[in-house]
This record gives C-alpha cells, sequence and structure tokens, in this order.
C-alpha cells in the first residue's frame, strides 16, 4: 500500500515511450518449458534480468530477439513485432557466442556487420578506437584475448547506434578498467534517450548502471 | 550485399587457402603430369585438357569450402547475430548460399589458374607451342563456353555444400558429408564403386552426381570405362530438387502469424505440453516442412524407381538402361547384349562349313540376329569360333544400348610379327526394330588387347 503525498507529482511513475513489450512469451514443449515471460522496456530505461544460474535469462533473451521460436506470447520492439521471421531492427547485441570469425581481423569482423548496416568506415574505427581496441584492431581475432574479444562483441553491438542495446553477461571476462568502460559507454548511450536490457550475474555492473532488476525462474519474470 | 562479404571472409580463412593451394597444385599436376601422353601444352591447352577434372579430383574441395562457409557461419552464431541486425532467415540463408558459390569459384579459379600453369609449364618442358599457334588454338566461343559450364557446376556444388553445412550447424559434420558425397567421384575411389552398376546409377542422383550430370552430360563416374553419357534434363531436376529440399530444411518453419496471438495462461496446463493436438494445431516445429520434404521424397522415389511413368518426354530422357523400351528388350531376350550371347553361342555352335548361314541371313527378318547381309565379317566370324573363350562387355558398362563389346581369349597366343597375343576384342554395333529388338548391324575388329610374353602359337 502506498502512502499518499502532499507532492503527487513526484511519486506517479513516469511514464515514457515503451521500446520492448514483451507478453506472455513462452516455449511449451515435450524438451523444452520456458516462460511465460513478461518484461516492458521503456525509454531511456536499463532493465537487468538476474536469477541463478540455468534460470533462463540466456534463453528469454533470444526469445526477444526471435533466435528462438516462441510457442506462444509475443515480443514487440518500436511496435513491430518480433519473431525469427520478423528480425529485430535497430538493436545492437551481445550474445554468449561472439560471432565473430577467428580467423579475420577485428577491423574486418566490425565491418562485415558495418556493410550490412550502411555504416560508414569512420564509425568501425571510431568504435573500435572507444573499444580500446584501435592498436589490436588489424590482428586477427584469434590471438585476441577472451576480454578484447568481449569488447570487440560490445563495440559491434554500438554500430549504428540502435535504441536498445540487448546484453547476455558482457562484463565476463572484462577485467574492471573494461567494465568501468561498459558502464560509462551505456551511461552514455541511455543519457542519449536509449535503453538497455540486460542479463548479468553481477550486481556491482547492475548498480553501476541503476537498473531496474527483474529476476527470471525457470524463464518466468517475477 | 553481405553474400561477398561472406566469400571473401570465407576465402581469407587459412584452411580454405590452403585447399586453394592444394586444388591449383592438382590443376598444374594433371595439365603438366608426365604420365599423361595426350596432354595438351600452353595455358589455355592445359585448362582444356585437365578442366574437366575439376568435377572429380576439385569436386570435394569445392564441396568442402562451401560447406565450411554455411557451417561455420552457424557454428559461430553469426547467423544470430545477422538476424539480430534485421536480415530475415530467407536472406541469411540465400547469402550464405551464394557466398559458398562464389567461395567455390574462388577454388575453381585456383584449379583453373593451376591448369594453365600446368600446361604452360608442359610447353616449356615439352617443347611445342601449341598455345601461340592460332592456328591450333580453340575457339574463343568454346572456351568461354567450357569456362562457364564448369564455372557454373563449381558454384553450384559450393552453393549446394553451403546449404549441407547450414543445415549440419556443425563443421566437422558438414565436411565429414561431403566428404563421404564427393569421394566417389575421385578417380581411385570410382574405379572401385564402378565395379557395382547399382552404384553408378544411384551415385547419378547424389547432390554431385547430378551436377555432374548436368554440367559434364555424363552421369558416370571419373575413372576411364565409367562414364554414361546422358540427358541432361532429369539431373537439373534432381539437382533443382536437392536445392529445394535442403532450402525447406534450413529454413526456420513459419509459426503462427501475429495475427493469432492470443493470451496464455500464466502456466501452462501440463497435459497440453507438447501434446500432439498442439503439434496438430501448427504450434511445433517442423510445421509446413513435412508436407514438401515428403512431396520431393516421393517425387524422388517416384523419378528413381519409376522413371517409366513418367511423361514421354521426360522418359525420353532417362539413362537408357532405365527407359521402358530396353526393360521391354530385355525382358523379351532381345536387348542389345542378349543378341550378342545368342549371336556368339550361335557361331560357336556350328560348323565353318555353316557359316553362311549365320552371317548372311537376309534381313528384314525379326527372328534373325543380323539386320542385313554381310553385317559380320567373316575375320569376325572366324575369330569366335576359335577362341577359347569369349566375354561379353556387361551391360553396366555399355557407353549405350547400341554398342556392345566382346573379349575373346585364346589359350594358345596368337603371333604377329614378334608379338603374341592372347586377347582380341571385337565390337558389335546394333541397330533396334520397330518392336524394340535388337540386331547386329555391323561389326569391328577383331583388335589385338592383351600380349603375351611368347612368341610361339597361331595366329587366328
Amino acid at each position: 500500500m502506498t502512502v499518499p503525498c502532499a507532492d503527487q507529482s513526484i511519486h506517479e511513475p513516469e511514464h515514457r515511450p515503451v521500446v520492448l513489450d514483451v507478453s506472455d512469451l513462452a516455449i511449451a514443449s515435450r524438451r523444452r518449458r520456458i516462460g511465460p515471460f513478461d518484461l516492458v522496456v521503456e525509454v531511456g530505461e536499463v532493465v537487468g534480468l538476474v536469477g541463478a544460474n540455468g534460470s533462463g535469462k540466456t534463453s528469454c533473451l533470444r526469445l526477444v530477439l526471435g533466435l528462438d521460436p516462441a510457442t506462444t506470447g509475443a515480443v514487440r520492439l518500436h511496435g513491430r513485432l518480433v519473431s525469427p521471421w520478423r528480425p529485430p531492427t535497430d538493436v545492437g547485441v551481445v550474445l554468449e557466442a561472439d560471432g565473430c570469425y577467428p580467423w579475420l581481423t577485428g577491423r574486418d569482423n566490425l565491418e562485415l556487420f558495418a556493410g550490412v548496416l550502411g555504416c560508414g568506415e569512420t564509425e568501425v574505427d571510431d568504435r573500435l578506437a572507444d573499444a580500446g581496441l584501435a592498436p589490436a584492431a588489424d590482428r586477427t581475432v584469434r590471438t585476441y584475448s577472451r576480454g578484447m574479444r568481449q569488447r570487440l562483441a560490445i563495440a559491434r553491438a554500438r554500430l549504428g547506434d540502435p535504441s536498445l542495446l540487448v546484453l547476455d553477461e558482457p562484463t565476463v571476462a572484462l577485467d574492471e578498467a573494461a567494465t568501468g568502460w561498459l558502464v560509462d559507454a551505456l551511461a552514455s548511450h541511455v543519457d542519449a534517450g536509449g535503453s538497455v536490457l540486460v542479463a548479468s550475474h553481477d550486481p556491482t555492473f547492475l548498480d553501476a548502471l541503476g537498473a531496474r532488476r527483474v529476476v527470471v525462474d525457470g524463464g518466468r519474470s517475477r | 550485399m553481405i553474400a561477398p562479404r561472406l566469400a571473401c571472409g570465407q576465402l581469407s580463412r587459412p584452411t580454405v587457402r590452403a585447399m586453394a593451394l592444394v586444388a591449383m597444385v592438382a590443376g598444374a599436376w594433371y595439365a603438366w603430369s608426365p604420365g599423361t601422353a595426350f596432354g595438351l601444352p600452353g595455358v589455355l591447352g592445359g585448362w582444356q585438357f585437365a578442366g574437366a577434372r575439376l568435377l572429380d579430383v576439385g569436386l570435394v574441395l569445392l564441396a568442402l569450402t562451401g560447406a565450411l562457409t554455411g557451417a561455420g557461419l552457424r557454428e559461430r552464431r553469426i547467423d544470430e547475430h545477422l538476424h539480430s541486425v534485421g536480415l530475415d532467415p530467407s536472406t541469411v540463408v540465400r547469402a550464405t548460399v551464394v557466398s559458398g558459390g562464389l567461395a567455390a569459384l574462388g577454388i575453381a579459379s585456383a584449379f583453373a589458374a593451376g591448369t594453365g600453369l600446368g600446361g604452360l609449364a608442359r610447353s616449356i618442358t615439352r617443347g611445342g607451342s601449341w598455345w601461340v599457334d592460332p592456328a591450333h588454338a580453340p575457339t574463343l566461343g568454346h572456351a568461354l563456353l567450357t569456362v562457364a559450364r564448369l564455372g557454373t557446376a563449381a558454384a553450384l556444388v559450393g552453393a549446394l555444400g553451403a546449404l549441407i553445412g547450414w543445415v549440419a550447424r556443425r563443421e566437422d559434420l558438414a565436411a565429414a558429408v561431403v566428404v563421404v558425397l564427393g569421394l566417389p567421384y575421385l578417380e581411385q575411389v570410382s574405379a572401385l564403386l564402378g565395379r557395382l552398376p547399382a552404384m553408378i546409377g544411384l551415385l547419378a542422383f547424389s547432390p554431385w552426381g547430378a551436377v555432374r550430370a548436368v554440367a559434364l552430360a555424363d552421369r558416370g563416374l571419373a575413372a576411364p570405362g565409367y562414364d554414361r553419357p546422358t540427358s541432361v534434363l532429369p539431373f537439373a531436376l534432381v539437382t533443382i530438387g536437392w536445392v529445394v529440399a535442403l532450402v525447406v530444411v534450413a529454413l526456420p518453419p513459419r509459426l503462427r502469424s501475429a495475427r493469432s496471438r492470443r493470451p496464455v495462461p500464466a502456466r501452462l496446463p501440463p497435459h497440453r505440453v507438447g501434446s500432439g493436438r498442439r503439434r496438430g494445431r501448427g504450434h511445433g516445429r517442423g510445421r509446413g516442412r513435412a508436407p514438401t520434404v515428403g512431396l520431393v521424397a516421393v517425387a524422388s522415389v517416384v523419378t528413381v524407381l519409376a522413371g517409366a511413368t513418367l511423361p514421354a518426354r521426360l522418359a525420353d530422357s532417362l539413362p537408357w538402361r532405365w527407359q521402358r523400351s530396353w526393360r521391354t528388350a530385355v525382358h523379351e531376350g532381345w536387348s542389345s547384349g542378349q543378341t550378342v550371347d545368342r549371336f556368339v553361342a550361335q557361331v560357336r555352335s556350328v560348323s565353318a562349313v555353316d557359316e553362311p548361314t549365320v552371317a548372311a541371313t537376309s534381313s528384314p527378318d525379326p527372328a534373325s540376329l543380323v539386320s542385313r547381309a554381310g553385317s559380320v565379317t567373316p575375320e569376325v566370324t572366324d575369330a569366335l569360333r576359335r577362341a577359347s573363350r569369349v566375354e561379353r562387355q556387361p551391360e553396366s558398362s555399355m557407353r549405350g544400348p547400341d554398342q556392345v563389346t566382346v573379349r575373346l581369349r585364346f589359350d594358345q597366343p596368337i603371333v604377329s610379327g614378334s608379338a603374341a597375343f592372347t586377347q582380341y576384342l571385337v565390337r558389335f554395333s546394333l541397330v533396334v526394330d520397330g518392336d524394340g529388338h535388337w540386331h547386329i548391324d555391323r561389326t569391328e575388329g577383331p583388335v589385338a588387347s592383351g600380349s603375351s610374353a611368347a612368341s610361339t602359337g597361331g595366329s587366328p
């Protein structure tokens, strides 16, 4: 029960435009059962999915992105339905797998996606420099450390300035300095009107982002 | 365009570069090989001589490149990242297929360059200026046609390999599948497999077999003696069938449309989880895929096993051994092989005095074995009668229904000059009459086939 305050306007929830609307998203098959999962992410909001190992955080993110087919429910991104046949747009993602060709350089890997997004070489260079990868940009990814690969994945997610970033355990393999860089980068993204949906085990990281936490258990949101 | 970028990415891969190098060396070797007596010298000569080998010795390399392109994309989850930047599955699959074809074209180019270098090396080491002599040069149109045909086939192999890789999801699995499918077309392996006649027919319906048949108009194997000239159309259909089947499997099932969205309870009722009713309503994986796959499978079985039921024009373009007219001839005992068998038996059973009754039968007579008088030369009749054993070429190794070769073995070598021969070949050319019965029309030989070190014995 909320206690009425003198100045109601301070405590009334601020309704911002919704970026991501997930409702009743579920997989119900003989082998797998996830959800139902409900979530709303508003503009300028950071939402953190938390939960124990195997609680279904990654599965939920994959459903949200339309990477796995859901049996029921719907995902709307900017009001547009997302499914395996309707890929999301205006989203940057960092998934479990880095999604890079190890025999290509960091720059080549970014340019592969920059070509799809219509970004120029300048932006690729900017993102590499921003991630601290400029000196290693022309080295093959196979020679990168795990943390460097993660930074490359984050740099790729930010190509094209998407309004929503979906990150799955982005701080894995990042050292303290790189985590600080990521927090700053995400904060500037939010300040610019972007939103973030992040699954993480790192409470410090989520606190630093000021994330609204959504507990996931068995693929269900609580 | 994402496909060229993916193809370039694949061609930058050390494994693929190594395969390109192998392809180049193989091409150079086959064009230059000192064991090849009739190789053509010169850059263009090397390509003309060894280019067609791209689809036997180069086949595995082409297919592997395609398979790694398709499977690598999925194994590294690059497909998921492409999805996340807004590319729908059909676009990603299309880009993968095109990139597989382009990457395979890269390997084909390496092979072609190798054949050119091999031909050049041949002209340098063995002399010959065929490559600079305009009088002997092939026409540009012919050369371009060969390049286009083999290039298209290479791209098709790469594209199919990419689809197989996409479906396999894993590089090791995809590589294993395409190598197993491609190995039969290596010359050494095909020489073994070709001993099983059914295998030759079966392999022609594999993905690479169909592409080879389309490109080379030959549904046989690479080893000498196992070529089977064929019509292109049926195998073009088989190739299309493979592409369609793989694309259907590669794409995710189209689930319910957004309009059918309905609210679900907070917890799904346990009795409905995975029930057949749910699948029947189209919510399970594979909805929409099964009927198509089933149709393709049925069409394949009908084509393979019941080719004679096809419309006349299509049936005519089936391999000759599968055509209804041939089956009928075999059933009635009047196939070309059976006719030759009876003729040989008849010749060897009669004495020399009765010979004219066999060789000079008047025609046309449906009951006779020869189509006209003089079809069989006296030399052939004589050699057949005197041979110790006569072996007729098996049907599986016949180039067509109208040519049958017979091997005559002599226990006592036949001396000719300083050489002595134990084997002779006789070729029978046959024609078919209105009833579908085959008759001997002409003979060639006997030609010495196997020699013996001993120079004693008689002459035929």
